[in-house]
């Protein structure tokens, strides 16, 4: 019998043990370190290359090495995600040891107290009044609700939040500006009302006999900032999550669409896989704009989306704001010329006078110029040296040697120092597009942003609300009355010490 | 315009510094440290009126956009983040010796600006159009710079020797009792562990703010590109730091050292990742 006891308690000291280490700060601190070196090596050494690649860099022997140490896939190593599980669990096993704790620390303060019980806490003083101590509790009582309880949350760290939470729901409904101020004003109007108007609702502290005579007040705020830490916890848990769904159930691809047609599948890129649509893609036009200087100022595509035969949706998809169509969404990415298929030159007499438009025809067909002779086409390129598409022009003249020059669509000037009879510039240069587009779908999304959100949140009261607490006991002694205050906070101790120091000057001198 | 104020901020961030630390070690004297702060605060003032500028002088260039969009930008702005950041720790705690600590970071930022960067308003592309630039780049740069502050406390609290803080002569007009040269490290421990607070919820909303951008942008919000992966490293090391304090025997010291270590990767995640490793933040390609 004995032994089996033995053994029984030595089962449960081991499970005893093995819980500790699981929920030891230690084994946090460790895993997070763990989880830093390890991303650092991810960073240092390129991901998920293909074995050539690897091989050419470090050689055979190392590539091998590292491979098998799963150091080209970091992020989705047994190493990684082992630490990752293993701070998950941690955060669980010592959130559940910790919650009698706080359960005891959030429970209403003790009005048990006697003389000694001051000298105990952070912030304690005493002085003598010639009240009773009942008139004085009930005179403090008031005092301690206006300098102490109503003040309950600061209203700046309030609007903060608010402020905040408006730019997330106001970006998140709208990639407008307007939308985002509208958003803001009505998050502050709605935190900042309901604030002020739990403030004027705050009770009377309590005030209730104490032991020899005594009266006690007790009061407190923010006990339920306590729970802050359980939030933080919670939204690394609702992340871990909807990243976990993302990777089981989401999927992610590229497609390229001419201009004109529709597609309903696309490519997953890493297993070179086709992945059938529940609807098709259409694209109406595509265009690119640029600035003058040649960079990029807008890549748009005009997409419709056709579901069952009929047009559902028809939107312009510019780069940052895709299109979403049940749970699947569309992204600009990149684009590739496939043609000309309308062209238009302005040509200027360098006489003067004013300039003339010609469409011109295709290939190698000559136009008539309004000075007499002609201007034909002969060559196209796409991107001539770094400057965008270009057009090379022949141009003849009766009695002249003829010319052949390039024009460029973005420099209209550029023919502009050639010296011939006229000034050529590409008036209008309709070219055939296909659009390459992001497709994605992650059901995990929406539990990611929600943790986000609660996450910052969480910081906000775990590490700048504190939970405060107050009492007064006021007992006979010696004819008089002894007024005992004091007060303890569970952080930003400085920042309390003022706020006890003034609220201790308004009771000596109301309870004189 | 803006770039001629903003060349000025760099020398009056520099003497300020300088002021600074002649109040330190004159004795701190009232006077001395009422013009540092005032100096301070001026220069806080052009470089405020000269970022509005620079944003306004994009408009009428008609490529308008907030001044955040390239390393010039971002450095004027860590600039007057850190220095935003130093003032209200300033005003809050009265310990002007801090500012000999973390007013370099904000000239050494301005003065790199303004001597190797381009300082040209260029219009954005694509991937730069969006209202979340705004988000993340502000939320980025204020937890930069608390962590930049942060640091610089810990340094404060490195170099006093293990026992009797440092004194000195308490000279007539000094500001502060008992003639210390920094403030009491139990204080600085505290507010080491404050501006991380601050700077951990700032990084915190700036990778949310950065990974819902992506997810408009790319279609993805995480993809593991350095910068990404980076910030989340110095993410970890903060995380572990905030830890670390509830462990026996590990404020103080060890933690301000973790402070300066966590810093640098605060540093790498801003320079090492734009100018050594290839990326979507790149500005070097």
């Amino acid at each position: 019998m004995s032994t089996v006891a033995k053994g029984q308690e030595k089962s449960a000291g081991g499970g005893q043990a093995a819980l500790d280490f699981l929920s030891s700060v230690k084994l946090t601190v460790v895993l997070l370190i763990g989880l830093a070196a390890t991303s650092i090596v991810g960073t240092l050494i390129p991901q998920n290359e293909a074995p050539e690649a690897y091989i050419q860099a470090y050689g055979q022997a190392k590539y091998e090495l590292y491979h098998s140490l799963q150091i080209t896939d970091m992020y989705h190593s047994w190493l990684f995600v082992g630490m990752l599980a293993l701070l998950i669990t941690n955060l669980l096993v010592c959130s559940i040891r910790r919650f009698p704790m706080t359960l005891k620390a959030i429970s209403p303060p003790d009005y048990k107290i006697d003389e000694g019980f001051f000298a105990k806490q952070h912030e304690h003083e005493s002085f003598h009044t010639k009240l009773t101590p009942a008139e004085a509790a009930a005179k403090a009582a008031p005092l301690i609700r206006a300098g102490f309880s109503a003040k309950a949350a600061p209203l700046g760290l309030l609007a903060l939040v608010a402020g905040l939470v408006g730019v997330f729901a106001g970006l998140i409904i709208s990639n407008d500006q307007t939308a985002v101020f509208i958003s803001v004003a009505v998050c502050e109007a709605v935190v900042i009302g309901v604030e002020l108007l739990r403030r004027a609702r705050v009770p009377l502290p309590r005030v209730l006999p104490g032991d020899e005579g005594a009266t006690v007040v007790a009061a407190e705020k923010g006990h339920l900032t306590r729970l802050g830490f359980y939030i933080v916890h919670t939204s690394i848990i609702l992340v871990v999550t909807g990243a976990i769904m993302g990777s089981f159930w989401g999927v992610r691809g590229s497609i390229r669409i001419p201009e004109g047609q529709t597609l309903d599948y696309f490519w997953v890129r890493a297993t070179k896989q086709k992945v059938q649509l529940p609807f098709g893609v259409r694209l109406n036009k595509f265009s690119v704009t640029f600035y003058p200087t040649g960079m990029p100022k807008e890549y748009k595509s005009i997409l419709s989306v056709i579901d069952n035969g009929k047009v559902v949706e028809t939107r312009p998809v510019v780069v940052n704001s895709p299109l979403s169509y049940k749970g699947w969404r569309f992204y600009q990415s990149d684009y590739q010329a496939m043609g000309l298929n309308s062209l238009s030159l302005s040509v200027q007499p360098r006489s003067g006078g004013a300039p003339s438009v010609l469409d011109m025809p295709g290939f190698n067909r000559p136009v008539p110029l309004s000075g007499g002779g002609t201007v034909q086409v002969v060559d196209f390129q796409e991107d001539l040296v770094d400057m965008g598409p270009a057009l090379r022009l022949h141009v003849e003249h009766p009695g002249q040697p003829s010319a052949d020059f390039w024009v460029f669509d973005r420099l209209r000037d550029f023919d502009r120092d050639r010296g011939g009879n006229e000034i050529f510039s590409v008036q209008n240069m309709g070219m055939q597009y296909a659009s390459g587009l992001e497709v994605s779908r992650d059901p995990g999304v929406w539990v990611v942003w929600g943790g986000c959100i609660l996450m910052v949140m969480g910081f906000l009261v775990a590490f700048f609300m504190s939970h405060r607490r107050l009492w007064l006991r006021a007992a006979p002694k010696g004819g008089k009355t002894l007024v005992q205050v004091a007060g303890r906070t569970n952080k930003n101790r400085p920042g309390f010490e003022n706020e006890f120091a003034a609220l201790l000057a308004t009771l000596k001198e109301e309870l004189k | 315009m803006n770039t001629r104020m903003l060349g000025a901020v760099v020398f009056i961030y520099l003497f300020s510094a300088v002021l600074y630390l002649c109040y330190m070690a004159f004795g701190q004297n009232r006077r001395l440290g009422q013009i540092a702060t005032g100096l301070t605060a001026l220069g806080f003032a052009t470089h405020t009126v000269a970022i509005i500028l620079r944003w306004v002088e994009s408009y009428e260039m008609g490529i308008g956009h907030a001044p955040l969009s390239n390393m010039y930008e971002s450095l004027v702005f860590f600039g007057w983040t850190t220095t935003l950041i130093y003032l209200l720790i300033e005003w809050r705690t009265k310990q002007r010796a801090i500012g000999v600590f973390v007013m370099p970071f904000a000239f050494v930022a301005m003065a790199y600006a303004s001597w190797s960067e381009s300082s040209d308003i260029m219009p954005l592309v694509p991937a730069l159009q969006s209202n979340w630039l705004l988000a993340h780049v502000i939320t980025c740069f204020l937890g930069y710079a608390a962590f930049a502050v942060a640091s610089g406390l810990s340094v404060m609290y490195l170099i006093q020797p293990a026992g009797e803080p440092a004194r000195f002569k308490t000279a007539p007009g000094a500001e502060v009792a008992g003639g210390r040269l920094l403030p009491e490290k139990a204080v600085l421990d505290n507010l080491i562990y404050q501006t991380i607070m601050v700077g951990f919820t700032l990084l915190t909303a700036g990778i949310v703010t950065g990974a819902a951008w992506a997810h408009y942008a790319w279609g993805s919000y995480w993809s593991w590109d350095p910068k990404e992966t980076w910030s989340l490293i110095t993410w970890f090391i903060y995380a572990s730091i905030l830890h670390a304090r509830y462990m026996h025997g590990w404020r103080g010291r060890r933690v301000a050292w973790l402070s300066v270590l966590a810093f640098g990767s605060v540093l790498f995640t801003y320079f090492g990742v734009a100018y050594l490793l290839p990326g979507l933040h790149s500005y070097a390609s």
